[in-house]
C-alpha cells in the first residue's frame, strides 16, 4: 500500500478570503475608495469625525460590556472517534483586556457555508494596543464537542458558531468574543475595493491560478483568492499564504485614512457577512486599528509542522489528517498571549495613519455638502491633527494623493447574491 | 496490457519542439487573464501497488537473427497480432503473420536459409505498478416523511416534509451538511438528515437540488427532485361547504426516490403520474395476490399437456389441437394447472416491479400477451423468456441501460473491451452479448422434468424489466430529439407507457416516424394521435398496445399472436375519448392581489 504521502486535497479550499475580510471588518479599517467597489448605501454614507490622538503611553480603555463567563460543560461523543479523543485542554487565563476574536473563510458561497479552511483567531489587548493572530490549518483533527474527533474546518457546517466555541474551547482553552465568516465572494470584493494587492510569491505556483512564478504580483480579487486557497499539497503552506495576504490587506486598509469609510464599508458588507460584530463594535475600535496598523504591535503565528504531525486515518483510505502536538500547541497560544501582554511605545507611523485619517475626514468634509453625523462617540471633531505635548512629531508627511475619494461611484450595480440563507431548520417554499 | 516505451526523437522535430517551447515560454510572461481556481475537488481513491510480470519478447529476422523489434506482454502466453502492431508496425507485423513454420529439407538445411521473423523469449521481469482505485463517494436520497394516512388512502392528511438524507460511506468520514435550492432558494442543514417543510405546489411542481458535504472534503453529486403537492378535496374552497377533511397529494420524481411508488420510468421521462393514481394496468399492487390471474391460455394448456403435467388423455386428440394448443377439452382439463402456472411468478414480478420500478401488473400483461407465461422458446420463433425477447430486444436493453450492460458485458467480455461501451463494440462482439443476453432469459430445459427451469424464468423477469427501462430510455430520447423537451413535459403518464410498449413491440423506427409526422400535423403527443400516424407496417403495434392496455380484462390471445407476425390491421382511432377522470383540484385560499403602486408623476 502506498501512502500518497499528502493531506487530503480539498475542493475550493479557499482560505483566505477569512484573513482579508478580517482585516476589514475586524480590525476596522477598510476603504473602499476605489472605482469597482462596492456602492454606498445613501442610509449609512457618514463619515467618521477625528479622534484623539494616539498617545505614547497606553491609555486604558474603559472595558466593554464584560462578557458573560460562558464556559462550557462539554458533551460527550456521539460517534466512535477514529482516535483517542484527548483531554480537554486547560482555559487559558485572559486579562480582561484580551478579546478573542474569530475569523473564518468558507469555501462556499453564501448562503452556504461547507468547510471553513481559513480559520485565523485575533487576540486583541485592547488596553496595550497590541494583537497577535493564529492562524490553525482546517485539516487539524480535534475533538467537536457532543460529536467525534473531526477535522476543525467542519465544526461550523455541523453546528454554527456554536459548536465551533465549545470546539476552541475544549481543544485550545479558548472562547472567542466575537466572529466573522466570509465567504469568496466578499473576499474578492474587498481586494477589488483596495485596488488590488501586491503580493509577494516565494514559492512559485505553477499548476493554478494561471501559474505564479516567484516574485512580486500585482493581484485582483480573483488571483488573491485563487493564492490564498490553492492547496498545493501542504496546507501549512496556505495558511501561511493567507497570513501573507492577510498582513498586507490590513495594511492596506489602515494606509491613506482608508478608515473613514467605515460605516460605508459596513453597510455595503453586513448583508454578506455572517458576523455578530457590530458596526458599534468597529467604530469604537478604530483608533485601536490604527494602533494595530503598526507592524511592531501585531504578532503572527502558524501552527505549523512544529506544532502538528501528519496521521493517516485508520480505514485503509489513506486520508490524512493534522494531529496537534498538544505541548507545542500551547506554547504557541502562551507565546502569542505574552507579546499581547507587555506595554510598549507606539511607532510613529501609528501618528502617520491618524494623520491621514484626520486629513481625509477634513477632506470628505470639504466635499460633501451635507452635514455629516459624527458616528465615532468619544471627541468632538477637530478637523485638523493635533500632536500631543510631550509626542514625538510624526515625520512621515502624510500624503493625500491617495486619499479616497469622498464617494466611490459605480455605473454598474454590483453584484449581491439574493439567495437567502437558511439554517438549520430551512423554511417553507417561497 | 501494452507498456509504452520510449522511442527515439529525431533531431529536427527536437529542435522544433525547443523553439515551441521557447516561444510558448515567452507567452507565458504575458500576465493570464483566465485564473484556474484549485477548485476541481477531492479525488476519491487510494493508490495501491500491485505486482506483474513482463515479457519481453523479441522478434528475429531467420537470415541473421539480427533484433527486428521488441514485444513486452504481461501473459506468459505468445504475443499475439495486436500486440505485434502495437510494438512493431504494420510490415512487420504482417511479415510476421507470413512467416511459416521453419522446416528443414532438401532446401533448407540451416535456420538462416528460412525466411521471415520469429519470436524469441528474451526475459521475464517481475514489476510493481501503482493502481488508483476509486472510493464509494457520498449520496443522498430523498423520501416524504411526516405523511399521516387514512387507513386504506394514498393521500396525506398532514403537510409532509420531504426528507434528504446523506449516506458516507467511507467509515471515518461523515455528512457535514446538506445544502440545496428550492426553485432557485437555497437551504441547508447541518449533518446527514434534512426535513424539508412543503407546501401545495402547482400541477408541474417545483424543482429541488441537493447534495451533501463531507468531511473528507468533497460533496456528492448534486441531485434533483420535482416535488409536486397538491391539495385533495374541496376542503379549500373558498365557500366553506365543505366535507372533506384536508389531505394532500405528493409525489417525487427523483432518481434518488426511496419512498413508496418508485417508478423509474415517470423518473426518466419526468413525468408525474395521475393525481388519482395510474390506471390499473400500470399499478403495482401492494400484495402479489392482486395480481392472481385466471385466464384461459390454450397454447399454455397445450404445453403443460404435452409435458405430461396434465392428463387429458379423456380429450379428442388427448386434449391437444392440431397448432399444438389445448383443445376446448384440453383447456378444460387443464384450467386448474393453468391457473397455478400463471400465477407462479407474481411473488418475483413484484419483487422486480419493487427493485426495478416497473409496474408490475404492466409486467404480468406483457408476459401474458407475450408468452402466455411459458418461458421457453417456441418453435422456429427466436424469442426467449416470460417477454420474449428477442435478438432486437436484447440489443435495444444492452445499448440503452448501460447500468445494466456494466454488470452483464463482464461476464461474457474482457473487462476493458467492455469499458468501450455497446455501441463501439466490433459487430462480433455484439452478436456474442446479444445471443449471450438471450439464452441467459431463455428457461427451456430439455433435461429439466417439466421441460422449464423456473429458476431462469424468474431470472428472466429482472431482465424483461431492464428491458423495459431501456425501452423508457429510448422513447425519452425520441421525444427529446423529436422536440427538444423533456417527454413529461409533451405527453402524459400512460401515453408514454403506451409509446414505451410500441417500441418494445415495433420498434424505435415506428415510433419516431410517427411522432413526427405528428408534430409536423400540428398535434399534440397523444397516443390517440401518435397511433394515426404510424405507417402501415408499423400498425400491428396498436393491437399489441391496445391488448396490453386493455388486460387484465382483455381475453386470452390466440396462439397466432405468438407463433406469428399478426396481419396489419386497419386501425381506427376511437372517435370520442372519455377524459380521465380527475379529482377536484382547489388550489389554496388565493391570497391578496399586491395592488399596484402608481407610478411617480402618473
Amino acid at each position: 500500500m502506498d501512502k500518497t504521502g499528502t493531506l487530503p486535497t480539498y475542493r475550493r479550499v479557499w482560505a483566505l478570503c477569512t484573513a482579508a475580510v478580517l482585516v476589514a471588518l475586524v480590525l476596522t479599517l477598510s476603504a473602499c475608495g476605489h472605482a469597482g467597489g462596492r456602492p454606498p448605501q445613501a442610509a449609512n454614507d457618514r463619515t467618521l469625525s477625528p479622534w484623539e490622538p494616539a498617545t505614547a503611553t497606553p491609555t486604558p480603555l474603559p472595558s466593554p460590556t464584560s462578557t458573560p463567563d460562558i464556559w462550557p460543560t462539554f458533551a460527550p461523543p456521539s460517534q466512535p472517534a477514529a482516535t483517542a479523543i484527548p483531554p480537554a485542554a486547560p482555559r487559558l487565563g485572559l486579562d480582561e483586556d484580551v478579546k478573542i476574536w474569530l475569523l473564518l473563510g468558507t469555501e462556499a458561497e453564501k448562503p452556504y457555508v461547507g468547510r471553513t479552511d481559513a480559520i485565523h483567531l485575533l487576540l486583541v489587548n485592547e488596553r496595550l494596543s497590541k494583537a497577535s493572530v493564529i492562524s490553525i490549518p482546517g485539516s487539524l483533527f480535534v475533538y467537536l464537542p457532543g460529536h467525534t474527533m473531526q477535522r476543525l474546518n467542519t465544526a461550523f457546517a455541523l453546528g454554527g458558531m456554536e459548536l465551533v466555541r465549545d470546539t476552541l474551547a475544549y481543544n485550545f482553552g479558548i472562547r472567542p468574543d466575537k466572529f466573522v465568516i466570509a465567504h469568496p465572494t466578499e473576499f474578492k470584493w474587498l481586494v477589488n475595493d483596495l485596488g488590488n494587492l501586491d503580493v509577494s510569491v516565494l514559492f512559485p505556483i505553477r499548476d493554478g491560478c494561471g501559474g505564479l512564478p516567484a516574485g512580486s504580483h500585482r493581484m485582483n480579487g480573483d488571483k488573491v483568492y485563487c493564492y490564498v486557497s490553492y492547496f498545493g499539497g501542504d496546507e501549512v503552506n496556505r495558511v501561511r499564504r493567507q497570513q501573507q495576504v492577510l498582513q498586507l490587506l490590513f495594511t492596506k486598509l489602515v494606509n491613506n485614512g482608508r478608515l473613514v469609510r467605515l460605516p460605508v464599508l459596513y453597510a455595503s458588507y453586513q448583508e454578506h457577512l455572517e458576523t455578530d460584530i457590530s458596526l458599534l463594535d468597529l467604530l469604537t475600535r478604530v483608533p485601536l486599528a490604527l494602533r494595530l496598523g503598526d507592524p511592531e504591535r501585531v504578532t503572527y503565528f502558524v501552527l505549523g509542522w512544529e506544532q502538528l504531525r501528519e496521521w493517516e486515518l485508520p480505514d485503509n483510505t489513506q486520508t490524512s489528517v493534522l494531529l496537534p502536538r498538544e505541548e507545542e500547541v500551547s506554547e504557541v497560544f502562551r507565546q502569542a498571549l505574552a507579546a499581547i501582554s507587555e506595554p510598549s511605545p507606539l511607532g510613529e507611523i501609528v501618528l502617520t495613519y491618524e494623520s491621514q485619517v484626520t486629513i481625509a475626514v477634513a477632506l470628505t468634509q470639504t466635499a460633501q455638502a451635507t452635514v455629516y453625523v459624527p458616528m465615532y462617540p468619544t471627541k468632538t471633531p477637530t478637523g485638523q491633527y493635533t500632536p500631543t505635548p510631550g509626542q514625538a512629531t510624526p515625520t512621515r508627511t502624510p500624503v493625500t494623493s491617495g486619499t479616497p475619494r469622498p464617494t466611490a461611484t459605480h455605473s454598474e450595480p454590483y453584484p449581491i447574491p439574493t439567495a437567502a440563507f437558511h439554517t438549520p431548520t430551512p423554511g417553507p417554499y417561497p | 496490457m501494452f507498456i509504452q516505451t520510449n522511442k527515439p526523437q529525431k533531431k529536427p522535430l527536437l529542435k522544433v519542439l525547443m523553439v515551441c517551447g521557447l516561444l510558448l515560454g515567452l507567452i507565458g510572461t504575458i500576465p493570464a487573464e483566465s485564473i484556474s481556481l484549485p477548485s476541481a475537488g477531492v479525488n476519491r481513491f487510494v493508490t495501491i501497488e500491485v505486482d506483474y510480470t513482463i515479457h519481453e519478447w523479441w522478434l528475429l529476422s531467420w537470415k541473421d537473427s539480427e533484433i527486428v523489434c521488441q514485444v513486452y506482454t504481461e501473459h506468459e502466453a505468445w504475443p499475439d497480432a495486436s500486440e505485434v502492431l502495437y510494438y512493431c508496425g504494420q510490415n512487420i507485423q504482417k511479415q510476421w503473420l507470413g512467416t511459416s513454420a521453419c522446416v528443414f529439407d532438401e532446401n533448407i538445411t540451416n535456420p538462416q536459409e528460412c525466411k521471415g521473423l520469429y519470436l524469441h523469449k528474451a526475459s521475464v521481469t517481475p514489476s510493481k505498478r501503482k493502481v488508483e482505485i476509486s472510493l464509494p463517494s457520498p449520496e443522498v436520497f430523498v423520501s416524504v416523511a411526516g405523511c399521516a394516512r387514512e387507513p386504506g388512502q394514498m393521500n396525506c392528511t398532514t403537510l409532509p416534509y420531504l426528507r434528504l438524507q446523506a449516506v458516507e460511506p467511507l467509515p471515518n468520514e461523515q455528512i457535514i451538511q446538506i445544502n440545496g435550492t428550492v426553485n432557485g432558494a437555497g437551504f441547508s442543514c447541518p449533518g446527514g438528515a434534512c426535513d424539508l417543510p412543503l407546501s401545495p405546489t402547482g400541477m408541474e411542481g417545483v424543482l429541488v437540488e441537493f447534495w451533501a458535504e463531507s468531511s473528507y472534503g468533497d460533496a456528492s453529486e448534486r441531485y434533483k427532485a420535482q416535488v409536486r403537492v397538491i391539495p385533495w378535496g374541496d376542503f379549500a374552497n373558498p365557500d366553506q361547504t365543505t366535507t372533506d377533511k384536508p389531505s394532500y397529494y405528493v409525489d417525487v420524481l427523483s432518481s434518488q426516490w426511496m419512498g413508496e411508488g418508485h417508478s423509474t420510468c415517470s423518473e426518466i421521462w419526468q413525468s408525474f403520474m395521475p393525481v388519482d393514481g395510474p390506471p390499473s394496468w400500470l399499478r403495482t399492487p401492494s400484495l402479489a395476490q392482486e395480481l392472481v390471474s385466471t385466464k384461459q391460455y390454450y397454447l399454455l394448456a397445450g404445453l403443460l399437456i404435452k409435458q405430461g403435467l396434465v392428463d387429458a388423455a379423456g380429450c379428442p386428440s388427448g386434449g391437444l389441437a392440431t397448432t399444438g394448443a389445448a383443445n376446448a377439452c384440453g383447456m378444460e382439463a387443464a384450467q386448474a394447472v393453468v391457473d397455478d402456472w400463471q400465477n407462479q411468478f407474481d411473488a418475483e414480478i413484484m419483487r422486480v416491479a419493487e427493485d426495478t420500478g416497473v409496474p408490475a401488473q404492466l409486467m404480468k400483461n406483457i408476459f401474458s400477451r407475450e408468452s402466455q407465461f411459458w418461458p421457453g422458446i417456441y418453435q422456429k420463433v427466436r424469442e426467449a423468456g416470460l417477454g420474449h425477447l428477442s435478438d432486437i430486444g436484447a440489443d435495444g436493453v444492452l445499448l440503452w441501460n448501460p447500468a445494466f450492460y456494466s454488470q452483464f458485458c463482464p461476464l461474457i467480455l474482457a473487462n476493458e473491451t467492455c469499458q468501450r461501451g455497446f455501441g463501439n463494440l466490433d459487430p462480433a462482439q455484439q452478436e456474442m452479448l446479444r445471443g449471450a443476453l438471450v439464452q441467459k432469459v431463455n428457461a427451456a430445459c430439455p433435461d429439466c422434468p417439466i421441460g422449464i427451469d423456473l429458476n431462469q424464468a424468474n431470472f428472466s423477469i429482472s431482465i424483461f424489466a431492464r428491458s423495459l427501462l431501456a425501452n423508457c430510455e429510448q422513447v425519452r430520447q425520441i421525444i427529446y430529439n423529436s422536440t427538444g423537451r423533456q417527454p413529461g413535459q409533451v405527453a402524459n403518464y400512460e401515453d408514454l407507457w403506451k409509446f414505451t410498449l410500441l417500441n418494445y413491440n415495433a420498434g424505435p423506427g415506428c415510433i419516431g416516424n410517427a411522432m413526427q409526422r405528428t408534430i409536423n400535423n400540428g398535434n399534440p403527443l397523444t397516443w390517440i394521435n401518435v397511433a394515426q400516424n404510424l405507417q402501415e407496417i408499423c400498425r400491428a403495434g396498436i393491437a399489441y398496445v391496445d391488448d396490453v392496455s386493455a388486460m387484465p380484462q382483455a381475453e386470452t390471445g390466440s396462439i397466432s399472436d405468438i407463433l406469428s407476425t399478426p396481419e396489419p390491421n386497419t386501425y381506427l382511432p376511437t372517435p370520442t375519448i372519455q377524459p380521465t377522470p380527475r379529482p377536484i383540484i382547489l388550489t389554496p385560499t388565493p391570497g391578496p392581489t399586491a395592488t399596484p403602486i402608481p407610478y411617480p408623476g402618473h
